[in-house]
């Protein structure tokens, strides 16, 4: 892992990136000054073995957290039978009884977070489990689809070991610039001859492939999800419409951009989508149904929601007016609630920060899978003190607002925000991000590793400037990457 | 070597997304469905004054020529005493029906520099005040 600072700079480059959907490039700092979140000219290369190093890490990553999710649900009285059934009408979770209520996961998201975690298992979520006195005709196992998400990893190249810093489940961004932006970036350059060029196969797990050159065909994420969902729920067209809806109110373009990006990889598997408004989306008191609203006063032409993929955040959401309905639509044992994309799961287990002491917890003595982790501890408990040099993060937080980076017991950095407002936080031992000389300064770069459909698919990195660049935010670069350029 | 493992062939796009990408309205933003409207209390010049002048809900003797400004052009935090910008709309303070069409309350102060997001959005009853970018992903 090596960074070139002094790249070839393509002419025209910020209008080509702009033509490919790096709308948002121009960022304002709050000093008024403008900079460019694309970097033209530097740009880190790999060799093989390193990418292969982070792909393992990626894939055994995931299935741990999967496994941290199956623990994080056993924790809540709700898994079981008897515990829905006591739960019906009385309070059954809260901090001493389960885990999901102490992370800050409100009561009555429990059962469709543990039911989408369990979707598609023939065996742990029966339709007794939704229906238990049997009073609806027998149906089988949902399926809830998973499209896609994100490791932000420390590496410093070979020698080193890939450390999990965090796991944007739900709502990982820089998509665009990822899968797209330097994937024509190594294109146009041309730098290197290797094979694989860049680790980046993103949009193509996205769509799909037709076999050639020897290698299998691929169905890709939303044919494989969509099929599952269909195989599950029989009376969904072959085609069902895939709508996607983002929050207007941001306004610099990146949201829409990475939710139109994924809805044109749906579009080229082969469905309807339709780009919406989170604002669109309704509910229909007497029907108890999701519906698009094109614009109130237009409920007439209102049209039912049965797949959303939607860019914001489920700790937003469920806190809504709309939360509880939304959570009862979809607790339908006959399977037609509306179907969210990415499913409740993802930021109540998997996203949430509170994942990081689970995995430490479960895996920080295996010697193989361990390795991958940093100690992580529940900011109120016991074994947080010994810690000295720690990250503290706000379990329910983004773009590295709220982190505090504490280095001998001294603050070095931190980035007030608006999160961990609830007082839950975790601290993860430190871990600074490897330092590169940069034209600017001393740069510190963060690895995103994607996961699509539930497999390693690339990577993005962003980068930090200086000190306060240790904190990945939102201010941070987009650097491209490539895989043995030459020279 | 699977070298699609690794690497997509190509990434091409499709034309929903690049119009989107060149500048054409996203679906939801077609028309003028959806945009921020700035709002501010002024006098008949479209001098900003205090937001108690067009509170509806307090009686002055008499009509008075206060009247609430708006514009999609508007911005937050203009200053009391300075002239909007030209381009804008107005509407008498304590015009009603003018004020619930924009999902303002129908009676009482508006704060200056209130913006509406999706004026007619979030499911009829309108969002104010928001004019922090919200990002939802990370």
């Amino acid at each position: 892992m090596r960074r070139i600072p002094y790249g070839p700079v393509r002419e025209g480059w910020k209008l080509t990136n702009y033509s490919l959907g790096l709308t948002y490039n121009d960022t304002e700092l709050p000093d008024g000054t403008m900079i460019s979140y694309w970097q033209e000219g530097p740009y880190y290369d790999f060799t093989a073995a390193e990418i292969e190093e982070l792909e393992t890490a990626t894939s055994t990553l995931n299935a741990m957290c999967i496994e941290a999710g199956d623990w994080m649900v056993r924790q809540c009285p709700r898994h079981t039978v008897q515990g829905r059934r006591d739960g019906y009408f009385a309070s059954v979770c809260n901090a001493s009884t389960c885990f999901l209520a102490k992370i800050g996961v409100p009561e009555f998201a429990h059962e469709q977070i543990i039911r989408t975690w369990f979707d598609g298992d023939a065996e742990t979520w029966t339709h007794y489990d939704k229906d238990p006195d049997m009073r609806l005709p027998m149906e089988t196992p949902d399926y809830s689809p998973s499209v896609y998400g994100r490791f932000d990893l420390w590496y410093d190249g070979a020698g080193s070991t890939p450390k999990l810093l965090e796991y944007n489940a739900q709502t990982p961004t820089s998509l665009v610039e990822s899968a797209v932006i330097q994937w024509h970036w190594a294109d146009q350059t041309n730098l290197t001859r290797h094979p694989w060029r860049q680790w980046n196969s993103i949009h193509d797990r996205l769509v799909g492939w037709e076999a050639a050159d020897g290698e299998p065909a691929d169905p890709g994420a939303w044919r494989r999800n969509i099929d599952r969902l269909r195989d599950a729920r029989t009376w969904l067209p072959e085609k069902p419409k895939i709508f996607f809806a983002y929050e207007t109110s941001e306004t610099t373009g990146e949201d829409r951009m990475n939710v139109a990006y994924l809805m044109a990889t749906a579009e080229e598997a082969g469905y309807p989508v339709e780009l919406i408004a989170m604002s669109q989306i309704g509910w229909d008191v007497s029907g108890d149904r999701v519906l698009f609203v094109p614009a109130p006063g237009k409920e007439h032409k209102a049209e039912p929601i049965d797949v959303i993929f939607m860019l914001y955040p489920w700790e937003w959401f469920w806190a809504e007016e709309g939360g509880k309905a939304f959570f009862r639509n979809m607790a339908d044992p006959t399977k037609h609630g509306t179907v969210w994309i990415e499913p409740p799961y993802k930021a109540a287990l998997l996203g949430n920060k509170a994942i990081l002491p689970v995995l430490w917890d479960l895996f920080g003595d295996d010697p193989e899978r361990g390795r991958y982790l940093l100690p992580a501890y529940f900011a109120d408990s016991a074994k947080a003190a010994s810690l000295t040099s720690y990250a503290k993060k706000p379990v329910w937080g983004r773009e590295g607002g709220s982190v505090t980076l504490v280095r001998d017991g001294v603050t070095i950095t931190d980035n007030p925000s608006e999160y961990g407002a609830d007082g839950r936080y975790v601290v993860q031992q430190l871990c600074e991000l490897p330092s590169f000389d940069g034209l600017e300064g001393t740069v510190h770069p963060v690895i995103g590793s994607w996961l699509i459909d539930g497999e390693p698919a690339g990577m993005g990195i962003r980068e930090g400037l200086g000190v306060d660049g240790l904190i990945t935010k939102d201010r941070c670069f987009f650097v491209p990457h490539t895989i043995e350029a030459d020279g | 070597m699977m070298n699609r493992r690794m690497s997509s062939r190509s990434v091409s796009l499709t034309s929903t997304f690049l119009l989107l990408a060149a500048g054409g309205a996203a679906a939801c933003d077609s028309g003028n469905r959806y945009h921020d409207e700035g709002f501010y209390c002024a006098d008949a010049n479209g001098v900003i004054v205090d937001e108690s002048f067009c509170d509806a809900n307090r009686h002055y003797g008499g009509t008075h020529g206060y009247y609430i400004y708006h514009s999609p052009s508007y911005r937050a935090g203009y200053p009391i005493g300075s002239r909007l910008p030209t381009g804008g709309s107005r509407f008498a303070y304590n015009d009603t029906a003018s004020r619930t069409s924009f999902g303002l309350p129908s009676t009482g102060k508006i704060g200056n520099g209130t913006i509406k997001t999706s004026v007619v959005g979030k499911g009829g009853g309108g969002t104010s005040t928001s004019h922090t970018s919200h990002k939802s992903g990370g």
